[in-house]
C-alpha cells in the first residue's frame, strides 16, 4: 500500500510538469490552429538557462525561472514575428515549426555540445516525509510552482482584458477584430506565453534530469499525449491530462516495468485516440 | 456622418463590390436591401475594416477610414455585429460584453455601459453568468448588439440581426433597434425582412450585383414598383 501511495504521489508530481508543458501547447493550438513542433526545444532552452544560470551564477535552478520565462517569452515572440507568422495554413505551419525544431536543437548541439550536463543542487537529495511516504524536496518544490502558475494563467486567462482577448481570438477571431482586438498581436504574446511556459518546465526539470540539445522531442511527445488526454484548447484539461500521464507513468513503472516508463504514455495515447478521440474533457465540435 | 465613394471590394480575384456609394447621416437608420450575394454584407465588412482588399473611399465623420484595420475601428467609433451573431460561444455573457468595451475609449466606462445594456435586455442580465453558446439564437442576437453596443460606438453597423431567430422574437430585436436608434444612435442595417427593415428605416439603399440600384426614403422605397415586385413580393 505504501508503494502504491509513494508512487501515486510522485506520479501527480511529474504529472504537475507533464501539465505546464501541455498549457503552452493547447493554449498557442487554441488560439492559433498552429501544432507547435518546436515546442519541446523552448524546454530544452528552459533546462540550459537554468543550467547556465546555476554553474555560472549560482542562481537556484527554481529561482532561475524568472530569467528563463522572459527570455523564451521574447524568443517565442521574435519567432514567432518573423517565421512562424509567415506561414499561411495549418499544414505549412506544422512544417515550418518542425523545420524550427531542427534548427533550434542542432543550434544548441553547436553551442554546448552534445554533454549531458547535469545541475546538482545541494538540497538534490533531500525529502520530505509525510508518514511513511517520503517525497523528494526539489520535485515537491516543482509541484508547488507548477500549481501556483497554473492558478496564475487561470487567473490571467479569466480575469484580465488580454486574457478575455486572447480566449475570445480563439474562439472567434473575426469578432475578436471587431472588438478591437488585433489578433496578430494576440497570436504573438500566445506564442510568446507558450514558450514562456514550455522553458518554465525546463527549468522546473532542470535539477532532476540531464540537459542535452534533443531533449524537447521526448518532452513534445509527452506534451501530445497530455493535450489529447485533456482536450485540445482546454486549461484544465491540460492539467488533469499532465497528472494523469503522470499517474500512470509512475504505477506503470514500479508495478510492470522501469524500461517501459515512456510507453505508458503512448499506449495511453493509443487507447485516448481509439475511444475518446476528442480527449476526456474535450467536446465534440459542433 | 458615414460617407462611402465608389468603394470596389475584392475576395482574391472575385470583384464582390463595382460601385458603391451612400451615406448615413447622424440620427439615422438607413438600410441597405437587395438579394442573397448581391454585396451587402460584403459592403458592410469594408465599413468595418474586415475587408483589406478595396478601392473607392470611405469616410467617418470627415476622416477617411478606408485604410484602416478592422482592430482600428471599434476605436474609431465603428461597431459592427457580424452576420450569424459569432459571440464568443465558451464565454459567459458577461465576459461577451465586458469584451465589447476592450477598445480604451469605452473601456472606462465599462460598469456604465453595462447597467445599460443590462436595462435595455434584462434576460442577459439574468443570464450573465451562462456561456454564450447555450443562448438561444434570439438571446444571442441580443448579446451581440449588447456587446455591439459596449464599446461606445457612434454608428451600429448591423448585419442581418433577425437571420435564424424564431419569428417571436423577430419582432422584439426590431423594437429594440428601434429603441436604440431613439435614444440617439445612427444605425446602418442589412436585413433580409425588407418589409420590415423599411418600416423601421428613414432611407434606404438597393444593392444588385454589387452596385446600388435604386435609393430613396423609406417610404419612396415603400411605394416603388421594382422594389414592391422583387423583394417585398407584392
Amino acid at each position: 500500500m505504501d508503494l502504491f501511495l509513494q508512487s501515486l504521489i510522485s506520479g501527480i508530481m511529474t504529472g504537475g510538469v507533464y501539465a505546464i508543458i501541455a498549457l503552452g501547447l493547447t493554449l498557442i493550438f487554441g488560439v492559433m490552429r498552429i501544432i507547435n513542433m518546436a515546442h519541446g526545444e523552448f524546454l530544452m532552452i528552459g533546462m540550459y538557462i537554468s543550467y547556465f544560470s546555476y554553474t555560472l551564477f549560482h542562481i537556484d535552478p527554481f529561482i532561475s525561472i524568472v530569467i528563463s520565462a522572459p527570455l523564451t517569452f521574447l524568443l517565442g515572440v521574435v519567432i514567432y514575428r518573423f517565421v512562424v507568422s509567415r506561414s499561411q495554413n495549418e499544414e505549412n505551419s506544422l512544417i515550418l515549426t518542425a523545420g524550427l525544431s531542427l534548427v533550434l536543437a542542432n543550434t544548441a548541439l553547436l553551442l554546448w555540445s552534445p554533454d549531458y550536463r547535469h545541475l546538482k543542487v545541494p538540497y538534490g537529495t533531500e525529502v520530505v516525509k509525510l508518514g511513511n511516504i517520503s517525497v523528494s524536496l526539489p520535485m515537491l518544490i516543482s509541484f508547488l510552482i507548477t500549481i501556483a502558475i497554473t492558478l496564475l494563467l487561470y487567473w490571467f486567462l479569466n480575469k484580465t482584458d488580454l486574457g478575455l482577448a486572447i480566449r475570445a481570438s480563439a474562439q472567434e477571431s473575426e469578432a475578436a477584430t471587431v472588438m478591437g482586438i488585433n489578433v496578430k498581436k494576440i497570436a504573438m504574446i500566445t506564442f510568446g506565453i507558450g514558450a514562456a511556459f514550455a522553458s518554465i518546465s525546463g527549468s522546473l526539470l532542470a535539477p532532476a534530469l540531464y540537459a542535452y540539445p534533443t531533449i524537447g522531442t521526448l518532452f513534445l511527445v509527452k506534451a501530445f499525449v497530455v493535450v489529447v488526454l485533456g482536450g485540445m484548447g482546454s486549461v484544465e484539461g491540460a492539467l488533469i491530462g499532465g497528472i494523469i500521464l503522470g499517474v500512470t507513468e509512475s504505477l506503470g513503472s514500479v508495478y510492470i516495468s522501469t524500461g517501459m516508463t515512456d510507453a505508458f504514455g503512448l499506449i495511453l495515447f493509443l487507447l485516448i485516440l481509439l475511444f475518446r478521440p476528442s480527449g476526456l474533457f474535450g467536446t465534440a465540435t459542433r | 456622418m458615414l460617407k462611402v465613394n465608389h468603394l470596389q471590394a475584392f475576395y482574391g480575384d472575385i470583384q464582390a463590390l463595382w460601385d458603391i456609394s451612400f451615406e448615413v447621416q447622424e440620427g439615422e437608420i438607413v438600410s441597405l436591401i437587395g438579394a442573397n450575394g448581391a454585396g451587402k454584407t460584403t459592403t458592410l465588412k469594408s465599413v468595418a475594416g474586415l475587408i483589406q482588399n478595396k478601392k473607392g473611399e470611405i469616410t467617418f465623420k470627415g476622416e477617411d477610414i478606408t485604410e484602416k484595420n478592422g482592430f482600428e475601428m471599434a476605436g474609431a467609433g465603428i461597431s459592427y455585429v457580424p452576420e450569424g451573431r459569432k459571440v464568443f460561444p465558451q464565454m459567459t455573457v458577461y465576459e461577451n460584453l465586458v469584451l465589447g468595451s476592450y477598445n480604451p475609449r469605452a473601456k472606462s466606462d465599462r460598469e456604465n455601459m453595462l447597467e445599460q445594456v443590462y436595462q435595455m435586455f434584462p434576460r442577459l442580465k439574468d443570464r450573465h453568468k451562462q456561456h454564450a453558446g447555450t443562448l438561444s439564437g434570439g438571446e444571442q442576437q441580443m448579446l451581440a448588439i449588447g456587446r455591439g453596443l459596449m464599446s461606445k460606438p457612434d454608428i451600429l453597423l448591423l448585419d442581418e440581426p433577425s437571420l435564424g431567430i424564431a419569428p417571436i422574437l423577430v419582432q422584439e430585436i426590431f423594437e429594440k433597434i428601434k429603441e436604440i436608434n431613439q435614444e440617439g444612435m445612427t444605425i446602418l442595417l442589412v436585413e433580409q425582412h425588407v418589409h420590415h427593415a423599411l418600416e423601421l428605416s428613414d432611407r434606404a439603399y438597393v444593392i444588385e450585383h454589387g452596385e446600388i440600384a435604386v435609393s430613396g426614403t423609406a417610404e419612396e422605397m415603400l411605394n416603388d414598383e421594382r422594389v414592391r415586385e422583387a423583394y417585398l413580393g407584392i
